[in-house]
């Protein structure tokens, strides 16, 4: 089998002109970057402008590595064929990067995640801070930025907290079986009926969910916006035990009744002499 | 809001609206208080600072629509003008930098359609006032919506705030340029105009501030209607 060479016969005036395209494309890649910062990004949300801003920027510099391959004497299907058994080699290299990139373009244009939003992709959980075309940058909820190749983003499970318009707060209250829990529910209610995070619609609810061992079990709900969900949670949660004192309903320890069902004989309690303490 | 505001706020000059105050210390520093807390900004006493009215949109989170519900449900028909009382705050401007905005009444959120692609409104709730606009209250602005296509029961109405102005009248009352409300079927489709709800009033002049963003100019609040059974 022979290989010919593709870039035989090579001319300096071809290569200058792959050298002055391919800079051309970069420099015009940068102008249009800086047209659309100018004059889109400060009109569209961040989380959908840096996205499309990667998208335009990679797709010139690609166009302009294309052409510039033409003046060689080369142009995509010639390459295929003239690479043969080397690019099969470079292609099983680069077969994650290339799989980084094709999901990094479906990333993209399907946009489950942005910039900015929280989210969940498999055991790591923060916030988007980059989406590049090889990977995306996590920041942890403790501060550590995480470089998740696209490859498993796309491939894998994402939850994403900002995608929705509401997010639901939800917990579990005990009251002792010795409280009212028309009062409780009501306290409880105006709790949240005063907190501007708790959205008016969907409805907050509060209801019995459990007569448990010790206690009543209360699961209180409200649906607030997903950016102010967990300061909403904490501070509900902080407040509820002040506003169920106030309002005379008592959240019991955890208790058990001993019931001694055998009344015949009188219980004998036999006291024994034990070692002195130490 | 039938207080009217002063020019600019000199040093020991306090404003009170409704939930809201705004005070100039002796040291030239200014003090907001609301509802939900205080804040404290400090300038030189040369600094001029004013208080303007506002649309509600920044106080405590960024919204671009507010949602008025009525307490009581109304008919509405083509042409019908109906007025209710709409949320509002302050803006305090340090030399023409917003410095504070300042709720006059407790904030309050809705979700105005579905938890998946609905729309987070500031709430409020008031009557709703067919024909004649209805007098000032200290602390609310009023707005009008007017509607067009069906006729149908109303459970409230809107108030487009990124992309409204606000118009004063001569005893200082605040108004939301008019609404209209689209009327179609089972849902209403809010949009605003800039046009004042009613003659004579004066615009009240912002600095300039940049254009709303795109997603905010085009998205319409849509609601359901009032539906028997």
């Amino acid at each position: 089998m022979t290989v010919s060479n593709p870039l035989a016969g090579l001319r300096v005036v071809d290569v200058l002109s792959a050298v002055a395209i391919l800079v051309a494309g970069v420099v015009f890649a940068y102008i249009i970057r800086l047209l659309m910062r100018r004059s889109i990004s400060p009109r569209l949300p961040p989380g959908t402008y840096k996205p499309l801003e990667n998208l335009v920027f990679y797709s010139i510099v690609a166009t302009a590595v294309v052409l510039a391959l033409y003046p060689l004497g080369l142009n995509l299907s010639s390459l295929v064929v003239a690479g043969g058994l080397a690019s099969l080699a470079v292609g099983l290299a680069a077969q994650n990067s290339l799989g980084n990139l094709i999901s990094g373009f479906f990333l993209l244009i399907e946009q489950p995640l942005r910039v900015g939003d929280p989210v969940a992709i498999g055991d790591v959980s923060g916030v988007v801070v980059n989406i590049s075309l090889l990977s995306t940058t996590i920041r942890t909820w403790d501060g550590t930025l995480v470089r998740i190749p696209n490859n498993t983003v796309f491939g894998g499970e994402i939850v994403n907290f900002y995608r929705t318009r509401a997010r639901r707060v939800e917990f579990t209250i005990g009251i002792h079986y010795a409280s009212s829990i028309k009062t409780a529910i009501d306290a409880i209610m105006r709790l949240m009926e005063e907190h501007p995070y708790c959205l008016v619609n969907p409805r907050p609810e509060v209801f019995v969910e459990e007569y448990a061992d010790s206690s009543v079990n209360l699961r209180v709900r409200c649906w607030a916006p997903p950016q102010v969900w967990f300061s909403t949670k904490v501070e509900l949660q902080t407040k509820l035990k002040e506003t169920l004192e106030a309002a005379g309903v008592e959240i019991p320890y955890p208790q058990l009744d001993l019931h001694i069902k055998s009344a015949e004989e009188p219980v004998r309690v036999r006291l024994e002499e034990g070692g002195s303490p130490a | 809001m039938p207080a009217v505001l002063p020019a600019t706020l000199a040093p020991g000059v306090e404003v009170r609206i409704g939930a809201a105050s705004v005070r100039r210390l002796s040291d030239g520093a200014v003090e907001g208080c609301d509802a939900h807390g205080c804040t404290r900004v400090k300038a030189p006493p040369g600094v001029e600072a004013r208080v303007l009215p506002a649309p509600a949109s920044h106080r405590l989170l960024r919204v671009d629509f507010a949602y008025v519900e009525f307490e009581e449900p109304i008919h509405a028909s083509p042409g019908d003008l109906i007025w209710f009382y709409a949320p509002l705050e302050l803006e305090v401007l340090l030399s023409g930098i917003p410095a504070l905005r300042l709720s006059t009444t407790r904030v309050k959120y809705t979700l105005v359609g579905d938890v998946v692609d609905g729309i987070i409104c500031r709430y409020h709730k008031s009557p709703a006032y067919p024909g004649d606009p209805p007098p000032p209250v200290e602390g609310l602005a009023l707005a009008a919506a007017e509607v067009d296509g069906d006729p149908g029961i109303l459970p409230g109405a809107g108030v487009g705030l990124a992309s409204s102005t606000l118009y004063r009248g001569e005893d200082g009352s605040i108004y939301y340029s008019l609404q209209r409300l689209e009327i179609e079927g089972s849902t209403a489709a809010l949009r605003s105009t800039r046009r004042p709800p009613r003659r004579g009033l004066v615009e009240v002049r912002r600095p300039p501030r940049r254009r709303p963003a795109l997603h905010q100019a085009l998205q319409p609040l849509v609601f359901r209607l009032v539906e028997a059974g």
